[in-house]
């Protein structure tokens, strides 16, 4: 058997490991945290880590055949806003008979997102936030965007029921925590409300997502689900009341619908535009009549991966580009990459100097950060294959935007809000989005952050029964526009990946 | 006659279609690729040379700037428009047997999917290379497969998947063929699909784009 050194930040240990056993899977049986955005298929390159007289390998493929030593990357802190914006709607405390069960009743709503959760812990007596917390998905080792995951359902015989478990023992373990640190029992916790997508809805109650993948994406459910703690074996009361908030159709799930519910736009705005710059790229147009609604596919470009030096929000990202040196960075350290909204700064930067011309052309490499400013000693760039998928991904997003105009008969000047959803809404810069052609020019004065606004969609209904009318009337007037049989869409997404200089 | 083919050849590659489209901006009302290629057949230059010597010289030119990042899709999918345009002029020599094609390809989106745009351009790219394209569309089943190979015993047949969950609907395509016809050449493409994955599934030939398939067919044409 050969030996294993792992050196990393905080510990380094060294273990006998099974011959021939992919390097991937022993770091993560050795209980670290591997980002594995395409799910260990060896295609997005982001499991690298080095080994001492060999350099960097994809640990994905890379089966251990002897002695070696291993250096891993710093852990970092996926960094997660959740707070409350000036356009979110407010209620009432009211959070129905369940409050009954406990003298001192809590409640949590968790927002069950693909990359983290968002917990809010209520104290339901009185309807005050006690805490939030966000915490990585511990289903992302099986892969960073929905398909994987459901891949893996689909693949594995008891799938569904391994990343059901892993999503369960996560949220009793915040359970237990909280229960634990405000000095309450842990059946004082007596209501639980879920928002996420569709798939993540599915998985959490051990239900097949399969059918969401393939044509013609028929989900098991959308309709809210309301069920005992006891059934899902939560740590709470067991009697308490678990709610699952409904969702639209395959890809657009609870996470949009109680989004949007969660907003309270000015009266003066009659129609706006909520955008999730997510690796799905949901979008609704809100119209005093209709929603119309769609999910764009954009990718995971401005997530990091696909992209060379990508990587999340998280420390060390460039986040933001204003020329050669001037750039900032999350945390104070030296730069490991750059994040989305640094991304389409850059972009936008190499287009108004001209180093990326009209059709995405830029002749080589642009060097970011030299080999001697970064935190990894190598230099950070942006390759001309990485235009080509910020071109993807931007144009599948603007021809998203303009099918939902053309169905709402609205041009983008009369479109009075953009509601930008998501943490990624904090940090883009509107104008630059724009610039790069991810957003209309119309929208970039009118464009404005929105947080996490499926997590408070599931605050909203934590703490009050009346969001349920309200869930109710917007699903009613949401449409769902079906991207993959639109006769306009492959020819505006062709023609959307140009840059307009 | 030189100089028209090379002006077709231009005209393809840089996505001329007609007189009356706007594209590229530089070529703004001159003649393109259709108006060119009727002036060539009428003034008596052979379909073959037309085949060679512009339609395949320019959309390998393009191929070649598309692997290597110059280009992207827009610019190649206006250029297979113009191959487009002028294949039509073509069109009636190949079909009355009067000119030969280099062969015939197979090529559908597999069964699940519906992502067509990287499969159109291949299609696209190996029909201006001189090839016959079946195109079988998109969600198509193994058993739709094995028929159109039993249709074209020659046909090499491509397969595209864009997502992780219909890619290994290729699997049970390449073994469907193969079980009957083990000698069927399956070249398979798509963002998620690798060469390891390719030699995993038992299929012959890989390509992350298009000029790679047409330079594999051309390999096996030439024998
Ligand atoms: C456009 C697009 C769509 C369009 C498709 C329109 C159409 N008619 O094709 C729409 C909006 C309808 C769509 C729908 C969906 N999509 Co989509 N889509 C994309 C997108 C943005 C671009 C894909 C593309 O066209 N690329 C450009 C072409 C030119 O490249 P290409 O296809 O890779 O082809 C090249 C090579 O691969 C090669 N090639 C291709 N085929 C072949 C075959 C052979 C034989 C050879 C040799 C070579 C070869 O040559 C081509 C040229 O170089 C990507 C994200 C991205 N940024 O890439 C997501 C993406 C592919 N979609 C994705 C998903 C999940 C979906 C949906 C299932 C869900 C959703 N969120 O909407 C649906 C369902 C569709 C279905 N089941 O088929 C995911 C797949 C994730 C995964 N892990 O598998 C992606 C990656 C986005 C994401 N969410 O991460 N999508
Ligand atoms: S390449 Fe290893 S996880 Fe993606």
């Amino acid at each position: 058997m050969p030996r294993l050194k792992i050196l990393s930040k905080e510990v380094s240990l060294t273990e006998k490991v099974p011959r021939g056993a992919m390097l991937l899977d022993i770091l993560r049986t050795a209980g670290h945290e591997m980002y594995t955005p395409c799910g260990g298929q060896g295609t997005c390159g982001k499991c690298r880590v080095y080994v001492r007289d060999r350099g960097y390998v994809t640990s994905c493929l890379f089966p251990v055949m002897e002695d070696m030593e291993i250096v891993l990357p710093e852990p970092s802190e996926a960094s997660i806003m959740a707070e409350q914006y000036a356009h979110t709607r407010q209620l009432p405390a009211d959070p129905g008979p369940s409050a009954r069960l406990s003298a001192h009743p809590y409640g949590v709503a968790v927002d069950l997102g693909t990359t983290s959760l968002v917990f809010h812990f209520v104290n339901l007596m009185t309807g005050a936030l006690v805490e939030t917390r966000a915490i990585l998905n511990p289903q992302a080792k099986y892969g960073a965007d929905v398909i994987s995951r459901i891949n893996y359902c689909v693949l594995n015989p008891q799938g569904a029921r391994i990343l059901q478990q892993e999503i369960i023992n996560t949220v009793n373990a915040e359970l237990l925590r909280f229960a634990g640190n405000a000095g309450t029992g842990k059946t004082d916790v007596v209501r639980i409300c879920f928002t996420g997508n569709t798939t993540m809805l599915h998985i959490l109650l051990g239900v097949d997502p399969g059918p969401i993948a393939y044509v013609p994406f028929t989900p098991a459910f959308t309709e809210e689900k309301i069920l005992r703690a006891a059934d899902l074996d939560l740590e709470c009361h067991p009697g308490g009341e678990v709610k699952i908030l409904p969702s639209l159709s395959a890809y657009i799930g609870s996470d949009i619908v109680a989004g949007i519910a969660s907003l309270k736009p000015s009266t003066a705005h009659k129609n706006y535009l909520f955008l999730d710059l997510g690796t799905n790229g949901e979008m609704a147009l809100c119209t005093p009549d209709r929603i119309y609604c769609c999910s764009s596919a954009a990718g995971p470009a401005f997530e990091g991966a696909n992209i060379e030096h990508g990587m999340g929000a998280a420390e060390g990202a460039i986040m933001s580009y204003d020329g050669p040196g001037r750039f900032r960075i999350i945390g104070d350290t030296r730069p490991t990459g750059i994040c989305g909204s640094g991304l389409i700064d850059l972009v936008a930067w190499l287009l108004a100097g001209g180093r990326i011309s009209g059709d995405g052309y830029m002749a080589g490499d642009f060097i970011i950060a030299t080999a001697a400013e970064s935190a990894t000693g190598q230099a950070i760039c942006l390759t001309p294959k990485d235009v080509r998928e910020v071109q993807l991904a931007k144009s599948a997003v603007a021809s998203g935007i303009n099918i939902l105009l053309s169905h709402a008969g609205l041009s983008a000047d009369q479109i009075d809000a953009l509601y930008l959803a998501g943490g990624f809404g904090n940090y883009i810069r509107p104008a630059n989005a724009a610039s790069i052609g991810l957003i209309p020019r119309e929208l970039c004065a009118r464009a404005m952050p929105a947080g996490n606004t499926s997590g408070t969609g599931a605050l909203l209904s934590l703490r009050s029964v009346s969001f349920d009318g309200i869930l109710e009337e917007i699903l009613s007037r949401m449409k769902n526009l079906e991207l993959s049989d639109h006769p306009d869409f492959v020819m505006q997404f062709a023609m959307n990946m140009e840059f307009h200089t | 006659m030189d100089e028209i083919l090379k002006q077709i050849a231009h005209c393809v590659e840089f996505g001329k279609i007609n007189n009356a489209s706007p594209y590229p901006p530089d070529m703004k009302g001159q003649e393109g690729a259709d108006e060119l290629t009727r002036k060539a057949l009428d003034s008596g230059v052979p379909v073959e040379d037309i085949l060679t010597h512009a339609l395949i010289v320019g959309m390998k030119n393009v191929g070649v700037k598309f692997r290597e990042n110059k280009v992207f899709v827009p610019q190649v999918l206006m250029s297979a428009k113009a191959m487009g345009a002028a294949m039509e002029h073509l069109k009636p020599h190949f079909a009355s047997g009067a000119a030969k094609r280099k062969g015939t390809f197979i090529i559908g989106t597999v069964e699940g999917d519906l992502h067509d745009i990287g499969k159109n351009l291949v299609s696209m790219m190996v029909e201006g290379n001189g090839y016959e394209v079946i195109d079988l569309g998109v969600d198509v089943s193994a058993g739709k497969f094995l028929a159109e190979a039993e249709k074209y015993p020659h046909g090499v047949i491509g397969l595209s998947a864009l997502l992780t969950t219909t890619m290994v609907n290729m699997e049970k395509i390449v073994k469907t063929i193969k079980d009957k016809y083990p000698d069927r050449i399956i070249c398979i493409g798509g963002a998620p699909v690798s060469d390891d994955f390719c030699k995993k599934i038992n299929a012959d030939f890989y390509s992350p784009d298009p000029q790679g398939a047409v330079e594999f067919l051309n390999e096996l044409a030439a024998g």
